[in-house]
C-alpha cells in the first residue's frame, strides 16, 4: 500500500496530513512527533497556551497514525509510492555566553506552560528578563507585562525587525514597549546566572530569563540521511529534496533553491498544500505573496511581501499622526511590501496588489481616506 | 422565522453587512455577504477560530477571508477552506423578496 511518513507534526506536517485526507489519498498516513497531539505555535507567545489543531478523535476518524516519537534514523523509500516528508521545523538558538543554560526558550508547548505557571506564581509580579526583541521576544514581553510581571527587554538594536517591518515601523513598534511600562534597553548579554544577567556591564536580576534570539532549521535527521543542507533542507519547486525524489521537506525546515528560507506560519501551510499535490500527482498552486502577523500590546501587526528589497518607503498616518501603514517600493517604484498596525483589510489588499504587480499612486498610498478595498480592487479588470 | 433586513442594495457586491443578534432576535450575530455571483449568503459573524467578525472580512468569489488570521470560508456551505480555523461556519438562509433581504433565523 502507498504510504506517507511525515516527520514533525507542526503546522506544516499536520496540514499535509489534512490535505491528503481531504483529497482522498488512498494510502496510509503517519505523523511522528515527540510532542504528540499536534498544536499551533503562534498562540504560545500570545496566550501561553497549547492550542491543538484538532482533537485526537480526528486522527482515529481519518485513519491517520500519530506516533509520539523522535525519529533518529530513517531510510529512503525504495518504492515509488512511498514518501517520507521532513517537517521538522526549527530549534531555538542558544546564547553563546557562560550560563546560557539559565535562559529558557519559548518554542514548545512545554515552554509556554512552564512560563505561564512561573508567571502565575509571582505574588507581587515576577521579574522577567527577555533577551531578543524579535517577534517572539516582543510578544512574550507584552504577554508577561499583561500578566503583571516587571519586564526588561534587551535588544541589540533600537529597531529590531527592521528587515521584516521596514525601519520606521520597526522603530515605532519597539518604542511602544517603553510606553507600556516595559524597561527596554539595548546592549549585549555577556553572562547569565540562575537569577541574573550581565548586560553591557550592568547586572539585571530576574526570576525568569528567556532568550528569544532566533531559530535555526532542524536538519539533524536530514543530514544523517545525506540530504543537501544549506540554511535549511534544500528542495525544488515541488518540495522534493535535491538528491532524493521520494523525500520531501516542508515548512520552516526547508528552503527552496535560490530563495531565502521562509519561517512563517502561512508559508509552512502553503508548503503542505504543494507537497500534497506532489504526492498525489495533481497540479499545485504556487506560493502566495508572503504574509505574517504578530500580536502584542492589543495591536495586530502584519507584514506582506519582502522589505529586504525595498529602496524607498511611503508612510500612511492615521488621524492622530501615528504610523499606520508603511509601504515599501523597489528601485523601479513598484510596490513590494507593506507593514501595518491594526490595518484591517489592508494586508489582503496589498497582497493582491503585489501579486498582480499593481502600484497605486503615492498620493493614494498616503491617503488614509483611500480604503483597502479601493486600493486593492482598482485596475482589477 | 424570518427577519426583514431591509433593501438588498445597501450591500454592494463584494461587501458584507453585520446583522446583530440584538436586532434580529437570532441566537448570534449574522453576516450577510453579497458575493461575486450576484447572490447573497449568510454565515455566523464570529469567526470559528478566535474573535473576529467575518463581516469585516475580504469577500472574493464565493469565499470570505477572515480579517485576523486569513482562514477562508465558502459562503454557500460555510466550509472552512484553510487553517488556522478548523470548524465550519454556520450558514443561514437569506432571500431577496421585492428588493428586500429576508433572513431565515
Ligand atoms: C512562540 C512562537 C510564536 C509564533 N508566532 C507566529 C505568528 O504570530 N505568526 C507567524 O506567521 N508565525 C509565527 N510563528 C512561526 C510559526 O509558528 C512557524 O513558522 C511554524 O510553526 C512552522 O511550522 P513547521 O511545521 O514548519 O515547524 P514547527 O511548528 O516547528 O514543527 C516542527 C515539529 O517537528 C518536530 N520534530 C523535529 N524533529 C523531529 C524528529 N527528528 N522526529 C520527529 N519529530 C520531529 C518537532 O517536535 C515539532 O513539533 C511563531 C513561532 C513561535 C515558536
Ligand atoms: S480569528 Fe478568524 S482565522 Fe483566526
Amino acid at each position: 500500500m502507498p504510504s506517507v511518513h511525515i516527520v514533525g507534526g507542526g503546522v506544516a506536517g499536520f496540514t499535509l496530513a489534512r490535505e491528503l485526507v481531504n483529497k482522498g489519498y488512498s494510502g496510509s498516513i503517519k505523523i511522528s512527533d515527540p510532542e504528540g497531539l499536534p498544536y499551533d505555535r503562534p498562540p504560545l507567545s500570545k496566550s501561553l497556551q497549547r492550542e491543538h489543531f484538532v482533537p485526537l478523535s480526528w486522527f482515529e476518524e481519518h485513519g491517520v497514525g500519530l506516533v509520539q516519537e523522535s525519529v533518529t534514523e530513517l531510510s529512503v523509500p525504495t518504492e515509488p509510492d512511498d514518501w517520507v516528508v521532513l517537517a521538522t521545523g526549527t530549534t531555538p538558538n542558544k546564547l553563546q555566553v557562560p550560563g546560557t543554560e539559565y535562559a529558557r526558550s519559548l518554542h514548545s508547548g512545554e515552554d509556554a506552560v512552564f512560563l505561564s505557571s512561573m508567571l502565575e506564581d509571582g505574588m507581587f509580579g515576577q521579574r522577567v528578563l527577555i533577551i531578543g526583541a524579535g517577534l517572539v521576544g516582543a510578544e512574550f514581553a507584552a504577554t508577561a507585562k499583561m500578566l503583571g510581571a516587571q519586564v526588561t527587554l534587551v535588544s541589540s538594536s533600537s529597531a529590531p525587525l527592521s528587515k521584516v517591518l521596514g525601519t520606521d515601523m520597526a522603530t515605532a513598534l519597539h518604542a511602544e514597549h517603553s510606553r507600556r511600562g516595559i524597561t527596554s534597553m539595548t546592549g549585549a548579554v555577556t553572562e547569565l546566572g540562575p537569577t541574573h544577567a550581565m548586560v553591557s556591564g550592568r547586572r539585571i536580576d530576574a526570576e525568569i530569563i528567556v532568550a528569544a534570539i532566533g531559530v535555526t532549521a532542524e536538519t539533524t535527521l536530514a543530514a544523517d540521511m545525506g540530504l543537501e543542507i544549506n540554511d535549511g533542507i534544500v528542495v525544488d519547486e515541488s518540495l522534493r529534496t535535491t538528491s532524493q525524489r521520494q523525500v520531501l521537506a516542508i515548512g520552516d525546515a526547508a528552503r527552496m533553491v535560490q530563495r531565502p528560507r521562509a519561517v512563517h506560519w502561512e508559508a509552512a501551510m502553503e508548503d503542505a498544500a504543494i507537497a500534497a499535490a506532489t504526492i498525489m500527482g495533481t497540479e499545485a498552486t504556487a506560493h502566495s505573496v508572503p504574509w505574517f502577523w504578530s500580536d502584542r500590546h492589543d495591536s495586530h501587526v502584519e507584514t506582506v511581501g519582502d522589505f529586504g528589497k525595498a529602496s524607498r518607503t511611503i508612510s500612511r498616518l492615521n488621524r492622530r499622526g501615528q504610523l499606520q501603514v508603511l509601504f515599501g517600493l523597489d528601485e523601479s517604484g513598484s510596490l513590494i511590501a507593506a507593514s501595518m498596525v491594526d490595518g484591517g483589510l489592508m494586508s489582503k489588499a496589498v497582497k493582491r496588489l503585489i501579486a498582480r504587480g499593481v502600484t497605486p499612486s503615492i498620493e493614494e498610498l498616503r491617503d488614509p481616506l483611500v480604503g483597502p478595498r479601493d486600493l486593492g480592487r482598482q485596475d482589477q479588470t | 422565522m424570518s427577519y426583514q433586513v431591509g433593501p438588498a442594495e445597501q450591500i454592494s457586491r463584494g461587501d458584507a453587512l453585520l446583522v446583530p443578534a440584538s436586532d434580529s432576535g437570532a441566537s448570534e450575530d449574522i453576516a450577510i455577504f453579497h458575493a461575486a455571483d450576484g447572490n447573497f449568503y449568510a454565515l455566523q459573524d464570529e469567526c470559528p477560530h478566535e474573535i473576529a467578525s467575518l463581516s469585516d472580512g475580504w469577500v472574493e468569489g464565493c469565499e470570505v477571508e477572515c480579517p485576523l488570521h486569513a482562514s477562508t470560508f465558502d459562503l454557500k456551505s460555510g466550509k472552512v477552506q484553510c487553517l488556522p480555523a478548523t470548524d465550519d461556519a454556520r450558514t443561514y438562509k437569506v432571500a431577496v423578496v421585492d428588493g428586500n433581504l429576508e433572513l431565515d433565523i
